[in-house]
């Protein structure tokens, strides 16, 4: 089997504008977005609610059309979804007719070979440490697993750019960390561009090699921070929490950062 | 509410003891002629009679009767149901057009085409077989209609999002997602094809349950009425009982 080379491809954002229609308001969700993302790249993009972050990933993903501006991936221009281009949603959505193994398959095109769909679902499901799952339907998986299984789903196309909306948004704290290491462990091995939208700053520092933070009303690009720490990443380490202040500093103002930091 | 694991049993008892209490008040009652027993037979006689068709096996080839009227009936008008309600669910267009139709026929109860029919298709099976179908038809239509049209929006985007075709989505995605609610629709056909059965027969019949009821109407003979009546319930009971498990079987992945 010839193992298809993963190329992550780069993405260009140009003077993106996306308004939406609410009874005969038209709302100004983006204002003018312009971002490039290097191929191979794992960017962090972060905002609260309403920063129109998750609506520009879905214009990236090519669900939804901007109003203005346009999006190219590898210089061609976005126009509908693509199997190279993987979405990983908040949900999981997984089927819940269809077991772990029929799962991860559909995200194979119909055509593949069944001993190949086979020997794919096997290795995916072994990547994200499903193995002895494959027949456990959704409803008998826990919350950590059935993303797991979407992760596979995911990734078993050999998507040139993975787009992760809010994925662990929904998990617990801890099961929220192995995935993350786990998904940040996947893109060194296969380094598809990556972008993951967040609103959970710990998890934006973690996984991104640049944050990107947005402010809402309408919707632009506040600020780009470089994450440069020494790999593997510490979340307790003091570079990390120099990086984490830069962020709050951001979100908060100077000297106005709150002790306990949630949204 | 009902806690998990919790059956219920000492109110399952008490229906039962309610029941048999009004039986035994029945009989007690005809007894001391307090009721009409030209109108009201007692449970004993019923119970009587009902042994001696069962024994005879005229019971069964009322029953039988009926049920394979049903049977046809359900197939065909259920059958035709769900096809057309697939493809009105999936197509929008198609459902403008079909509302109108929709609108105006369904409020015709399946008994009002009864004495067309005969006048159609004499009094024979098909007129009955017709009748059932027609009753069957209705739920089964909307109910899949609506099934076709509430497919979860989350799960269609991922079919766009992995570039699954037309063919892909409807098979993989939009069937399952309709199939409780087709479920429910031929759940619900079903017993309304067992209500029509019986209006049908009353009205030409030589043999089914229906028949049996109103011949013995004709006779006075109020124990076989009741008989009757009462194999009536207790197979509706019976195909409740049978969708019902069924429908554990069937919607597998459905939470507990």
């Amino acid at each position: 089997m010839g193992k298809k080379e993963i190329k992550g491809e780069a993405i260009s954002i140009q003077h993106v504008k996306k308004e939406f229609q609410i009874e005969k308001e038209s709302l100004l969700v983006l204002k003018d977005i312009n971002l490039e993302i290097e191929p191979g790249d794992i960017v962090s993009i972060i905002g609260g609610s309403g920063c129109g972050k998750s609506t520009l990933l879905r214009l990236i993903a090519g669900l939804d059309t901007p109003n203005e501006g346009q999006i190219l991936i590898n210089g061609k221009k976005v126009e509908k979804p693509s199997v190279d281009v993987g979405v990983l949603f908040q949900e999981s959505r997984l089927l819940p007719w269809d077991n772990t193994e029929k799962n991860i398959a559909f995200g194979l095109p119909e055509n593949t070979p069944k001993n190949q769909k086979q020997e794919l679902v096997e290795k995916y499901m072994h990547m994200v440490g499903l193995d002895g799952f494959g027949k456990a339907l959704p409803k008998q998986l826990s919350g950590g697993m059935q993303k797991r299984v979407a992760i596979a789903r995911t990734l078993i196309n050999r998507p040139h750019i993975l787009l992760l909306d809010e994925p662990f948004g929904a998990l617990d704290a801890f099961t929220k960390m192995n995935l993350q290491e786990e998904v940040v462990r996947i893109w060194k091995e296969e380094r598809m561009t990556t972008v993951l939208v967040t609103h959970d700053i710990d998890e934006a520092i973690y996984m991104g090699n640049k944050v990107i933070i947005m402010s809402a009303k309408p919707g632009v690009v506040k600020e780009i921070i470089k994450v440069d720490l020494k790999e593997p990443r510490s979340r307790t380490s003091y570079d990390f929490e120099q990086i984490r202040l830069k962020v709050y500093k951001e979100f908060f103002g100077e000297g106005n950062i709150p002790e306990d930091y949630s949204i | 509410m009902k806690k998990k694991g919790e059956s219920y049993i000492g109110l399952r008892i008490l229906s039962w003891a309610i029941l048999i209490a009004l039986f035994i008040f029945w009989e007690i009652a005809s007894a001391h002629h307090w009721l009409n027993p030209t109108i009201m037979s007692r449970p004993t006689k019923i119970w009587a009679r009902f042994v001696q068709m069962i024994t005879d096996g005229s019971l069964l080839a009322h029953v039988l009767a009926s049920l394979g009227r049903v049977f046809k009936g359900f197939l065909i008008g259920a059958g035709l149901g769900l096809i057309l309600g697939l493809f009105i669910g999936l197509s929008q267009r198609l459902e403008v057009v079909a509302n109108l139709f929709i609108g105006i026929l369904r409020p015709i109860p399946p008994i009002a085409w009864i004495p067309l029919l005969i006048l159609a298709l004499g009094i024979g099976e098909g007129s009955k077989v017709t009748v059932i179908a027609i009753g069957s038809f209705w739920p089964m239509l909307l109910d899949t209609i609506s099934g076709v049209k509430s497919t979860d929006r989350e799960l269609l985007e991922l079919g766009r999002t992995l570039e699954k075709n037309r063919r892909t989505v409807v098979l993989k995605i939009i069937l399952p997602s309709a199939i409780p609610a087709i479920f429910t629709g031929a759940r619900q056909s079903i017993s309304r094809a067992w209500s029509c059965v019986v209006t049908a027969e009353m009205i030409a019949a030589s043999v089914g349950v229906g028949f049996l009821i109103q011949y013995a109407r004709e006779l006075s003979q109020p124990a076989l009425m009741f008989v009757g009546v009462a194999v009536i319930g207790l197979i509706g009971l019976l195909i409740d009982w049978i969708t019902m498990k069924l429908e554990n079987k069937i919607i597998y992945w459905k939470e507990q």
